[in-house]
């Protein structure tokens, strides 16, 4: 009973009250903060959605090693800069498991990784960030399986908007409060790391796609995931 | 010897939450200073803090630049000091972007800080009651990642050994894929024989070592009271300055000191206790 008014509840009604009460209590100051505040509620129903749902054993399990992959991947490519798996696993996650374990994915990826790399106030975003990108693949699933340009142009439109929304970040804790001509700079400066960013993504999902889709498939049907 | 890690994780919790919250209500130096101050100071005493004088220039780029870059964003305020461009740079909004690096290197350092006394199984610990699928997939993914990399590390000098023409990123990526195979393989395994072994029913729990203390008692009221404290000052507009367009700062008052003084305490907290609990020891051995 508990758990759909809490699902709810974040949505419909804390969301709202943390922007009316910021507003007239700070003014306008604390834009970073309650930027931040706001993203970690908004992904507080998928994770409840996650333990309402009647899930195996397996899917757990599975759950835990696409993270740990991903995890690991920000590690072994740690000697080339912003040449990440991260966004390609939690892509393929998402495309072969549905939407919701894409976000699961993405967004625990975030907070694993920077166990190690170090949280910060930009982990929130982070895992915003990828959390969307892995169920926006999920919603798109069966087309990306199907054809591989869709697949390198949600790479390549992934790669921009984690670096796009990253560039929210920088903008709001630089500044306090949104700075149109600020963002656009931060944008502009950021366009090699984007590039690279798209680049990577698009690399590793057409390196990573084909044989892990197999193995993954394989799974699914020999053992009725 | 005890430190401030050994807390239970709700004493922990509560007192960053408690800086994290002042730290949001308010745009005040002097609460960003003392915060600084104190995370800086327990960060500075911990081994895992890797603190260096060099990456103290890092941060100190930082704010000159946060501070630079203010005013030639943002125009308001009523003493302009020159023109660039036909741009006004104001005082204020100079004085206003110092402020905001200094709260951001501030809450950098509470991060810092926050990283060193907070391990995986504490947050594990704080969530997996209410998460506990969560939970477990978190623990569980911690476990995988060294061992992951570990078998990814062996099979790569394994590839490179084998096949010497390749190129590196070649047999990075080739060893990637292997291990994906080899844990996803393994994972089905892994499910079944937890299956097997009872995972999934009821009465389940996990594994802690953390109990709340008389101890954590005391500290979580001083906290608490602290927090308090200097909460008021800031609810009662007593320590508010506000920038544009004149940089006002409210008069003084006994409660404003009050309630800097206190969070000035509240964020040498651990630094406090570490040098406590440190002096404690030597002088224990001394006695031996």
């Amino acid at each position: 009973m508990i758990k759909p008014i809490l699902k709810y509840g974040v949505t419909f009604f804390l969301i709202p009250l943390i922007v009316i009460l910021s507003v007239s209590l700070l003014g306008n100051k604390a834009y970073a903060f309650v930027s931040l505040l706001i993203i970690i509620l908004s992904c507080v129903p998928f994770f409840i959605s996650l333990e309402k749902k009647n899930t195996t054993t397996r899917y757990i399990v599975i759950l835990a090693v696409m993270t740990a992959l991903s995890v690991a991947g920000r590690f072994i490519f740690a000697p080339l800069p912003f040449f990440k798996p991260v966004t390609a696993m939690v892509i393929i996650s998402a495309m072969y498991f549905g939407s919701e374990f894409g976000f699961i994915t993405g967004a625990l990826s975030a907070v694993l990784s920077n166990f190690y790399f170090g949280q910060g106030p930009w982990t929130p975003f982070q895992i915003f960030s990828w959390g969307i990108i892995g169920f926006v693949a999920g919603l798109f699933s069966s087309q990306l399986i199907r054809s591989k340009i869709i697949l390198i142009i949600y790479g390549f439109f992934a790669g921009i908007a984690f670096s796009l929304i990253m560039d929210v970040w920088t903008t709001l804790w630089a500044d306090g409060i949104f700075n149109f001509e600020r963002f656009i700079g931060a944008v502009i400066s950021a366009i090699p790391i984007t590039a690279i960013y798209a680049v990577s993504n698009i690399v590793f999902l057409l390196i990573l796609t084909p044989f892990l889709g197999k193995k993954i498939t394989r799974i699914k049907i020999k053992y009725g995931l | 010897m005890n430190t401030f890690k050994n807390f239970h994780p709700v004493t922990l919790a509560c007192y960053y939450l408690f800086m994290f919250l002042i730290s949001m209500f308010t745009f005040n130096p002097v609460y960003f200073c003392s915060g600084f101050i104190g995370a800086l100071l327990f960060v500075s005493l911990n081994k895992e803090g890797k603190f260096s004088f060099k990456s103290m220039i890092g941060y100190f780029i930082l704010f000159v630049l946060i501070s630079i870059t203010n005013p030639l964003f943002s125009h308001n305020g009523a003493t302009s000091l020159f023109f660039i461009n036909d741009n006004r740079i104001t005082l204020e909004a100079l004085v206003f972007g110092m402020c905001l690096g200094l709260m951001i290197i501030e809450v950098l350092f509470l991060f810092k800080s926050f990283n060193i006394v907070f391990s995986s199984e504490k947050l594990i610990y704080l969530f997996g009651k209410r998460f506990p699928k969560l939970g477990l997939v978190i623990s569980m993914s911690l476990n995988f990642v060294p061992k992951f990399v570990k078998s990814f590390n062996d099979v790569y000098a394994q590839q490179r050994y084998f096949s010497r023409g390749q190129g590196r990123v070649r047999s990075y990526l080739s060893s990637f894929s292997v291990v994906i195979t080899q844990s996803l393989e393994n994972s089905i395994t892994l499910s079944d024989s937890m299956k097997a072994r009872g995972y999934g029913l009821k009465p389940r729990s996990f594994y802690n070592n953390f109990k709340f203390s008389l101890y954590d008692g005391c500290y979580f009221i001083i906290m608490s009271v602290l927090f308090i404290l200097s909460a008021l000052g800031i609810l009662l507009k007593s320590t508010e300055i506000t920038f544009y367009p004149y940089i006002c700062i409210s008069d003084f008052n006994y409660l404003a000191v009050i309630s800097y003084i206190s969070f000035l305490i509240l964020s040498l907290l651990p630094f406090l206790f570490q040098v406590k609990e440190g002096l404690k020891w030597k002088y224990s051995i001394s006695k031996i």
